[in-house]
């Protein structure tokens, strides 16, 4: 019997036909296609994407210079200065992100102990030549303050499971 | 001996030792933080527990001294549980300042937590704050809530820098240290405890919050400032020294460093640094080339040494400079067919010169000050000067020496002693005349005529008497000793002093390479002028290796009077100074931490030392720079490609041990008179003045030794001349004077001003030593 | 004499632009006619010199770096790393973390053949069957994503544990001028409750997807004239030459290390390992298709178990893994030890340490030796394309050119994990 189905299989292309019944279903079925960059596909609070610096509420800088992101940063690609403020505390005079450096890993923000540097939703930065993706301090805490509610939203949801 | 036992381990130690030692030896690791090896035992911070046989509780390991057949485990389940219980107590209090504390990542207080103690708190109440404080420029007290009470810094005080500056008050939760009603810390040997300081309770002011431990690279170096050649660890970042830490060294530093070779690298970040070549044209300073300015300067020594004469060059360095530096400089000078060449600018006796039989030292090795029973100290003001040696002396006179001083001058040394003689600089020749002959009346020896006619007193009787009763006696000269006018008549009387008494004789020494410029010749060995005269009889062309005229010398004014004179001056320095006032080429040189070289120390130790960063700007190493100048003179001998090439030509054929030797033969003694009556001045080179880099460390001259120089005069002098304390008064010398201002110090001499030398205030004065006038200004009360 | 034409095999470069040489393979072939007299495969353009680099970042540091050796199976790759550091520090892992790793291993699995089916069919001229796997491929990286904050290096594991527990909520879509609210509401269907939630309704759907690809491809007369009798290796050479995972299985061997060395709970699973007959490029494709099925079978189980276990996911050991961020903030130890953990680095051991997992590609192993130091003293990575990838010439020689194509594929090939 098996002889028998098999040898109208063969010239009869049962196979090919049924695959491409597969594929025409779908071109009859609803796309799944997302039109990028117009919409895009949904992105978990976790995500890591282009560093921000945060402030507090008061505007003032959370960063307090001390170095564990630059210690911990696998690729080396933080670079901090530090010095005391005229106020006795201590800041920082400095601090570069080399992007094209950052495989971020997300090391950054595990161990800033005053979430101070963040990884945002931010996937689209993009640089037109070199040294544009080198991040100094300003362009961070500008990336921080443009987006700090979806910032601080996303912390608060990720909060318990840190 | 006693025979014990650690972790399984066999350790045979001497009785009376402690077991934390005997584990040090058998290589286990006890943790400790009260404890240190050079500090007296507190055992006050517990952390040390560990579980002796038979003993019912777990004992500190840094106060149990052994005994024999004793079994110690240092990691049983008794001892475990008990230093983590110390930990957790220790952590009680401490406040959560990690991320901004300066000692996180170096922190043994970190360390210890994460390697014994527990990984989670249990502590849920209000921790203890302890009120910040405020202790001088050096150190850090802001945040003294971090402190575990170890005591370590309150113990180097007592026992280390011989006064208690920091101590512990109250009691219980509420001990704190502190120092005595909000004094200032003013040792110059404070930043030790910086070190000592386990935790991040005093912490260094000038590094303050500017890198972390794990992003310094260390680097080896030695010190460029006094004569102890101490050897730091020099710690960069980015090509620059952010911090210098003591590299241990038992025979020289043992494992402390002085507030100046600790803080003064802030100097070699001054932005008064000499960055680009600069000549002077038409009166105007301009920045060009290496190749310009240094063509530029070899066409006028050549034209000079063509013209009017090659005597008519003469070469000052500092003796600060490297050995190379030196070497090649009186290299250089030579081979144009100069003399004049010479290291000793503050020295101003130079009868001795060429009865030399080699290059004064300190006539013994470092480590063996501590163990001397009688220091005859002459002119030496050793705080300041060696604050090292000091502390060595110190700890021999703790030991049971008895020390004796001949000076002009009584500042605290902060050690026992036991005789001085405290006597104007004119008569210091005569003290030691008559302590000289006390000493051969006790000895029973023959002395010349000219001592026979000193009159002996009662103070240099009792020393004599001590001196006499010794075994290992050191008869030391200090800096003033040696700056003084009658410094050969000082070197033969304490010569013969020490030869007396079967003691070791020798020189402090001035600075780091005081006797590697005798090794490297950088001194008028036939026909020359020496520093005094080249200033004395001025040259048509100087050059100036380190030197700043006005700071340096012996006699700044007529220093700048032969510098404004001369028709060309060679300045090869680190720093933009008043040399643009007199010069007309500036060499921007490197300073120690940027170039190799090498500092002969005052024991006769050839230190060789690698840079730890690149020249700054386009300085460059002075040995290079003056290789160059050779070629650009067309003299040959000039090939050295490295430094170290440098260094073995200098020293080649030269056994550095015969060469130290401080006997002087053929200097009559003279007969010393008890002095003239008359004002003299006596003057120091105050601690942070000694020498360019340190003139820049700005914390350094923000401290208490650094003030501005005052014309100091016992209370009776000022009565005499009818001025109060605190007023403003003219010292004139020569033709120079300075308006200072008038301070009374019962301690010194009658008859003498002190006025510190080595400072701008002063530098318009003459010598450092002879007659000065001091006149009030009426009115003028600062 | 008239001089004879001399005959020479032609060689040509196969890569490394090839779009069929998967990333940077540079194969040299030689050919005698349309036949493969030799293939010799060049690697080393994807060096990064990853072992080095270990010796040079601390323990944690390194972990970043696995994720980029394969980067087709991102978390198997830490997952051998994590098992190697754990076994050096004797580190415990809590229940619950063995079986997220477990589950992510599996879902990774999915993720890796998805890919290699799909690519490889699409090298050989099926261009549908690659925009099929993707789709699967794209709700798995919502996963990873949703996970750990990355869609492909996702430094999720970590020595003691995974870093996170897993959300309890899914990112929806949202609204646009595309996608009315109808559409909107569909998308997100799934995604209304948590992670495992969404992933549940994966596993659910995905068997059905799994039967769409075998209708494309397992019976193709196409496919199966370019795969069956291709690149066929025998039990014994397969052995010999080293290889593991589906390369060995469809060699019929029966050797899976989630069953022969069994680590994490994989020994609580219930799984079946498909092994081929032939040991040709079609009988690793079906090995592939069963263990995805299989992968599908176990994600399965730990969604279960995970549902009902809830708890910590990472030691608390404060000496290996940092502390919760809430008691960093308030307790002196926690700060202390996340300090020195994110500067200096854990201490490990003295010791060494060789670790490996079945990683959809075969055995990778991490072979780990620490001097007691914050960092490994060597690290030395056993890459499962690598012996594949060697054993080329012996499966394409004597083939056409056009097989050399289904030869790569079937290798399962990624350099990054070849050249290390």
């Amino acid at each position: 019997m098996e002889k028998i189905t098999n040898f109208f299989k063969t010239f009869l292309l049962f196979e090919l036909v049924k695959g491409m019944a597969l594929t025409g279903r779908y071109f009859f079925a609803r796309k799944i296609t997302v039109q990028f960059p117009e919409e895009k596909t949904p992105q978990g609070f976790r995500f890591r994407g282009l560093h921000a610096q945060r402030r507090y509420a008061s505007g003032e800088e959370r960063c307090i210079g001390c170095k564990l992101c630059e210690a911990v940063c696998p690729a080396l690609a933080i670079n901090i200065e530090t010095e005391e403020r005229e106020d006795g505390t201590r800041r920082t005079t400095r601090y570069d992100i080399d992007l094209m450096k950052c495989i971020f890993c997300g090391f950054c923000e595990e161990s800033c102990p005053v979430d101070a540097i963040v990884e945002t939703r931010i996937l689209e930065y993009h640089g037109e030549k070199r040294g544009d993706l080198y991040y100094t301090k300003p362009m961070l805490l500008a990336v921080g303050d443009k987006y700090e509610e979806q910032i601080a939203k996303d912390r608060a949801a990720d909060a318990k499971y840190r | 001996m006693a025979k014990i036992e650690i972790d399984g381990k066999q350790v045979e130690i001497e009785n009376g030792r402690t077991v934390i030692e005997a584990a040090h030896l058998a290589g286990i690791y006890i943790p400790h933080f009260c404890y240190h090896k050079k500090l007296s035992i507190a055992a006050n911070c517990r952390m040390c527990l560990v579980q002796v046989e038979k003993a019912p509780k777990p004992l500190p390991a840094c106060a149990t001294p052994v005994t024999d057949g004793m079994k110690v485990f240092t990691a049983s389940e008794q001892a475990v549980k008990a230093q983590k219980g110390v930990m957790e107590f220790l952590l009680i209090n401490h406040p959560l300042d990690c991320p901004v504390c300066d000692k996180g990542g170096e922190c043994e207080l970190q360390d210890l937590a994460v390697g014994y103690g527990s990984s989670a708190s249990r502590y849920q109440e209000e921790k203890r704050m302890v009120v910040p404080k405020e202790v001088g420029p050096l150190i850090s007290t802001k945040e003294m809530s971090r402190c575990i009470n170890c005591t370590r810094c309150v113990r180097f005080g007592q026992e280390i820098g011989g006064i208690m500056e920091l101590g512990q008050a109250f009691r219980g939760e509420h001990a704190e240290i502190m120092s005595f009603v909000s004094n200032s810390v003013d040792s110059e040997l404070s930043g030790n405890m910086i070190d000592l300081c386990p935790v991040g309770a005093l912490t260094s002011k000038p590094f303050r919050f500017t890198a972390r431990a794990w992003e310094l690279s260390h680097r080896r170096s030695v010190s460029p400032h006094d004569s102890l050649g101490s050897n730091l660890t020099v710690q960069v970042k980015n090509n620059r020294v952010m911090r210098v830490l003591p590299a241990e060294n038992e025979e020289i530093n043992e494992c402390w460093l002085s507030d100046k070779d600790r803080f003064s690298y802030e100097g070699l970040n001054s932005g008064e640094r000499l960055t680009k070549p600069m000549i002077k044209q038409n009166g105007a300073w301009q920045e060009v080339e290496w190749q310009a300015a240094l063509e530029y300067a070899a066409k006028g020594l050549r034209q000079i040494a063509d013209g009017a004469g090659a005597e008519h060059i003469g070469a000052l360095a500092t003796p600060h400079s490297t050995l190379e530096e030196l070497y090649l400089l009186q290299k250089l000078v030579r081979s144009v067919g100069s003399d004049n060449v010479d290291f000793r600018l503050r020295q101003s006796d130079f009868s001795a010169d060429g009865k030399q039989a080699g290059a004064p030292w300190l006539g013994m090795p470092i480590a063996e000050i501590n163990t001397r029973d009688r220091i005859l100290l002459v002119g030496s003001f050793l705080r300041k000067d060696h604050p090292l040696l000091a502390h060595r002396a110190r700890d021999a006179v703790k030991k049971g020496a008895q020390a004796s001083i001949v000076h002009s001058a009584d500042d605290d040394l902060l050690m026992n002693v036991a005789n001085k003689a405290i006597v104007a600089p004119d008569a210091m020749a005569n003290v030691l005349a008559q302590i000289l002959k006390a000493l051969a009346a006790e000895k029973q020896a023959v002395v010349e005529a000219s001592v026979q006619s000193a009159e002996v007193g009662s103070a240099a009787a009792a020393i004599a008497k001590s001196l006499a009763s010794g075994e290992r006696v050191a008869v030391l000269l200090g800096n003033f000793a040696q700056q003084h006018p009658q410094a050969a008549q000082l070197q033969v009387l304490g010569q013969q002093i020490a030869a007396l008494c079967g003691g070791k004789f020798g020189f402090l020494g001035e600075a780091a390479n005081s006797v590697g410029g005798h090794l490297a010749k950088a001194l008028p060995r036939a026909n020359g002028m020496n520093a005094a005269a080249m200033l004395a009889a001025p040259r048509k062309a100087y050059i100036l290796l380190n030197v700043e005229a006005e700071l340096d010398t012996h006699n700044p004014q007529q220093a700048l009077v032969a510098m404004k004179a001369a028709d060309l001056v060679v300045a090869l320095s680190a720093y933009k100074h008043q040399a643009t006032d007199y010069a007309d080429v500036l060499l921007p040189i490197a300073p120690f931490s940027e170039t190799s070289g090498t500092f002969v120390n005052t024991e006769g130790r050839v230190q060789s030392f690698k840079g730890a960063i690149k020249p700054l700007g386009e300085a460059r190493p002075g040995w290079k720079v003056l290789r160059v100048l050779g070629n650009l003179l067309n003299e040959t001998g000039f090939e050295y490609d490295t430094s170290e090439a440098v260094r073995d030509e200098a020293l080649s054929g030269v056994d550095v041990a015969a060469q130290l030797n401080n006997a002087v033969q053929g200097v009559a003694l003279e007969t010393a008179g008890a002095g003239s009556g008359s004002l003299q001045r006596v003057s120091d080179v105050p601690i942070y003045s000694a020498d360019a880099i340190v003139r820049r460390a700005a914390s350094l001259q923000n401290t208490r030794d650094a003030e501005a120089p005052c014309a100091l005069m016992h209370g009776a002098e000022l009565s005499r001349l009818g001025v109060h304390a605190g007023e403003q008064v003219k010292v004139s010398q020569g033709e120079g004077s300075a308006i200072l201002v008038a301070a009374a110090d019962d301690r010194l001499p009658q008859g003498v001003v002190r006025v510190a030398a080595g400072h701008a205030a002063t530098a318009g004065l003459g010598a450092m030593f002879g007659a000065v006038t001091v006149e009030p200004i009426t009115g003028g009360r600062a | 004499m008239p001089a004879m034409a001399e005959i020479r095999n032609y060689t040509i470069n196969f890569g490394p632009q090839h779009p069929a040489a998967h990333g940077v393979l540079r194969l040299v072939l030689e050919l005698d006619g349309e036949v493969i007299v030799r293939a010799d495969p060049h690697i080393g353009l994807l060096h990064r010199g990853t072992e080095k680099l270990a010796e040079t970042r601390t323990w944690l540091q390194t972990l970043p770096y696995l994720d980029r050796l394969d980067y087709v199976s991102m978390m198997c790759n830490e997952h051998a790393y994590c098992l190697a550091v754990e076994r050096l520090l004797g580190a415990e892992v809590p229940l619950r973390a063995q079986y997220i790793r477990v589950m992510m291993d599996e879902v990774t699995r999915i993720l890796n053949h998805l890919l290699n089916i799909g690519t490889h069919a699409l090298d050989i001229g099926a261009m549908t069957m690659v925009l099929y796997t993707f789709r699967e491929r794209e709700d798995l990286m919502d996963v990873y994503e949703a996970v750990s904050g990355a869609r492909l290096h996702a430094a999720y594991y970590r020595p003691g544990g995974v870093y996170r527990d897993l959300p309890d909520r899914m990112p929806q879509y949202v609204q646009n001028k595309f996608k009315n609210a109808e559409t909107v509401k569909r998308l997100n269907e799934a995604r209304q409750g948590s992670l495992l939630d969404f992933i549940e309704d994966f596993t659910n759907r995905f068997p059905a997807y799994v039967d769409e690809y075998e209708t494309l491809l397992t019976d193709n007369r196409i496919w199966k004239q370019r795969t069956v009798g291709v690149g066929v290796v025998s039990p014994e050479r397969a052995l010999a030459l080293g290889f593991t995972g589906p390369m060995l299985r469809g060699s019929g061997v029966e050797w899976d290390l989630r069953k022969k060395q069994p680590y994490e709970v994989y020994d609580r699973m219930e799984f079946d390992v498909p092994v081929g007959v032939n040991g040709d490029c079609y009988d690793r494709y079906l090995v592939r298709i069963e263990e995805m099925r299989q992968a599908n079978r176990i994600v399965k189980q730990c969604i279960d178990w995970l549902r009902m276990n809830p708890g910590p996911v990472i030691t608390d050991n404060h000496k290996v893994a940092p502390p919760p961020r809430e008691k960093m903030k308030a307790g002196m130890e926690e700060l202390i030890h996340h300090f020195k953990l994110f500067t200096e680095g854990m201490h490990v051991p003295p010791g060494e340490a060789y670790a490996a997992i079945e990683h959809p590609k075969g055995e990778f192993g991490v072979y780990a030796i620490s001097d007691g130091g914050n960092k490994p003293y060597r690290i030395k990575l056993r890459s499962p394309g690598f012996p594949h990838l060697a054993a080329t010439d012996e499966m394409a020689k004597g083939h056409m050119i056009a097989d050399a194509t289904a030869i790569i594929g079937t290798i399962d090939l990624v350099l990054g994990d070849t050249d290390r």
